[in-house]
């Protein structure tokens, strides 16, 4: 490479030159412009914010946050046990699950979410009428200690739930059955109460619901940044991430609504991609995580390898010093196992028939 | 440096750059409006990729805000330190290319591309523009192939662009003149004269493939980037 010497400088430009000066510029379409405007400014709403709502509070996140709704009566029978969203996994800080993260870009967080997304695109759902329920069986963890205690993970157990779809405000929103060893009420349908009469919504997300959530991510993401309940210590984008992991593991959805929301999270700032992550049952797949400095927690989500489906999730106390935890404790873990739409609840898809087709 | 919002809204009458030091929120507004076309573009020529160029192009301007500090009060346009950002996030996106395929080997290729254009003909044309391009400055050195990008790309001068590698003037010069000695011999190469049969130098060629099949010499420093890559950091 000795070009220099023969400069150039005063010959005409070369072809390869003259193509690179005349081949002018690209743009993307207006709505990608505009949506990564608000990317950053929403970064930078959110670097601005009052340092009150920023500050570190390494609280109990372990509120009680079941699934979407709080199932008001399990948790009543619960006492001083603490049901996490999405328990389950394997004890240990699993580093294993953490290695992979380091040195991955954001870019790949796009690119695999974009495959996610598009994977989801492609699946079925078969839609649900009012009169229905849509069912979901999930193998789950829980944090079983208290609320200032360390973290003590009960044993895997099975959950069963069939979620109410009338559309209308309801008090009950549906039906829980946990079975198995350090299950709450083994075997026992219980019902989920609210409070005040709730009508379909994100706390009460029925398939109509979702189905009428915008497809456009960006018009998604406001919505979602408008509607997510921020929970005690932690911020506006983690509360917008769990709300959607909550989605994700709670629900069935138009194929187009799900990609939608994979296409939404990826404007979520501080999301990651792991390699190698794990379920509650044990299937090894793709995770794609976030790490909470407020609320000192990190969720996980996991997704097949190949298919790119939804498999379950991880929680993760990142820091509590009240309470001992000072490197990612696992808190939670658990994994979807079936989901379907039944007639009945109380029933099984298997002994229901799946509701359909 | 934390502000409230109400705070945050500095004098109209100040500088730009003064705005985007204070982190003025409309100012990073206009910084965006103003030059968020020129940037993706940088990005495109230097990636050869829609995808990672939006990301880079996205990433550009958070890391602006990140390191807003760093502006000089004092100056002209800042278009010269956002394409200084982005030609290196479109280096780190280039080596991150090389990871993901280690990564989603086995997986189905990405989609194509959605919105990128609405009609057929413009997305045609645009793909084999940036093939083209990308073709050309794909078989110069990392550093020099930065610099004629910047300098006969973008159309920045001399010292826009020193401003934007931070490298001396100088320096930009002699990379900016290698980069045009080696463009002018690949173009009179008799390969590339005659029936344009290479498909690495034919332009108009619209095959995606083909960005990730290296020309030989880009192929070899590829690989240096690769080794290296493991040692380097990415801007804040």
């Amino acid at each position: 490479m000795n070009g220099d010497r023969r400069s150039t400088a005063d010959a005409p430009p070369s072809e390869g030159e003259e193509l690179l000066a005349t081949a002018g510029d690209w743009d993307l379409p207006s709505e990608r412009h505009l949506h990564h405007r608000e990317v950053l400014m929403q970064q930078i709403d959110h670097d601005s914010a009052p340092a009150a709502l920023t500050k570190p509070v390494p609280r109990r996140r372990w509120a009680p946050r079941p699934a979407v709704w709080v199932p008001v009566a399990s948790l009543a029978l619960a006492g001083t046990l603490v049901i996490t969203a999405s328990g389950g996994g394997r004890p240990g800080s699993d580093p294993a699950a953490r290695t992979g993260s380091v040195g991955v870009r954001a870019g790949s967080v796009s690119v695999t979410l974009d495959r996610i997304a598009a994977a989801a695109m492609a699946t079925d759902a078969t839609p649900v009428k009012d009169g229905q329920y849509v069912y979901v069986k999930s193998l789950i963890r829980e944090n079983t200690g208290t609320f200032d205690g360390p973290v003590r993970l009960g044993a895997l157990h099975r959950r069963e739930v069939w979620s109410v779809q009338n559309p209308r405000p309801v008090t009950r929103g549906g039906w829980m059955r946990d079975s198995g060893k350090d299950a709450v009420m083994p075997g026992e349908e219980i019902p989920i109460e609210f409070s005040d009469a709730t009508a379909a919504g994100i706390d009460r997300p029925t398939y109509q619901w979702l189905a009428s959530l915008p497809t456009d991510p960006d018009a998604l993401l406001r919505l979602l940044y408008a509607r997510a309940t921020v929970s005690e210590g932690e911020s506006k984008d983690q509360a917008v991430f769990r709300t959607v992991g909550d989605l994700l593991g709670s629900t069935v959805m138009p194929p187009a609504n799900a990609a939608a929301l994979y296409e939404a999270v990826k404007r979520i700032p501080g999301i990651t991609v792991i390699a190698d992550a794990v379920d509650a049952a044990g299937r090894h797949g793709i995770g794609i995580t976030r790490d909470d400095p407020s609320s000192a927690t990190r969720d996980e989500w996991i997704f097949d390898r190949d298919s790119l489906a939804y498999l379950g999730s991880r929680s993760y106390v990142t820091h509590d010093a009240a309470r001992g935890i000072t490197k990612d404790t696992l808190a939670g873990a658990d994994a979807v196992i079936e989901r379907a739409v039944v007639d009945r609840h109380g029933v099984a898809p298997a002994a229901a028939g799946t509701a359909g087709g | 440096m934390r502000s409230v919002p109400s705070v945050r809204q500095t004098e109209p009458t100040e500088s730009l750059r003064a705005r985007v030091r204070a982190g003025d929120r409309a100012a990073f507004a206009q910084l965006y409006d103003e030059h968020a076309r020129a940037v993706y573009s940088h990005a495109l020529r230097l990636t050869g990729n829609w995808a990672e160029a939006e990301e880079a192009m996205s990433e550009t301007f958070l890391a602006a805000w990140r390191t807003r500090e760093t502006v000089d009060p004092e100056g002209g346009s800042l278009k010269p330190w956002l394409l200084g950002i982005a030609t290196h996030k479109a280096h780190n996106a280039n080596r991150g290319v090389r990871r993901r395929l280690a990564f989603l080997a086995g997986h189905p290729p990405p989609p194509p591309v959605r919105d990128f254009a609405d009609d057929a003909a413009g997305r045609i044309d645009d793909a084999r523009r940036l093939a083209a391009v990308h073709d050309a400055l794909r078989q110069l050195r990392r550093q020099d192939r930065e610099v004629i990008a910047l300098c006969v790309g973008a159309g920045l001068d001399y010292a826009a662009a020193a401003e934007a590698l931070g490298i001396p003037v100088g320096t930009v010069r002699s990379r900016l003149s290698r980069a045009r000695a080696r463009l002018a011999r690949l173009s009179s190469q008799p390969s590339d004269r005659g029936s344009r049969t290479d498909p690495r130098t034919r332009a108009g060629g619209t095959d995606r493939n083909r960005a990730e099949r290296p020309a030989l010499r880009g192929a070899e420093e590829s690989e240096a980037a690769f080794a290296a890559l493991f040692l380097q950091e990415d801007t804040p």
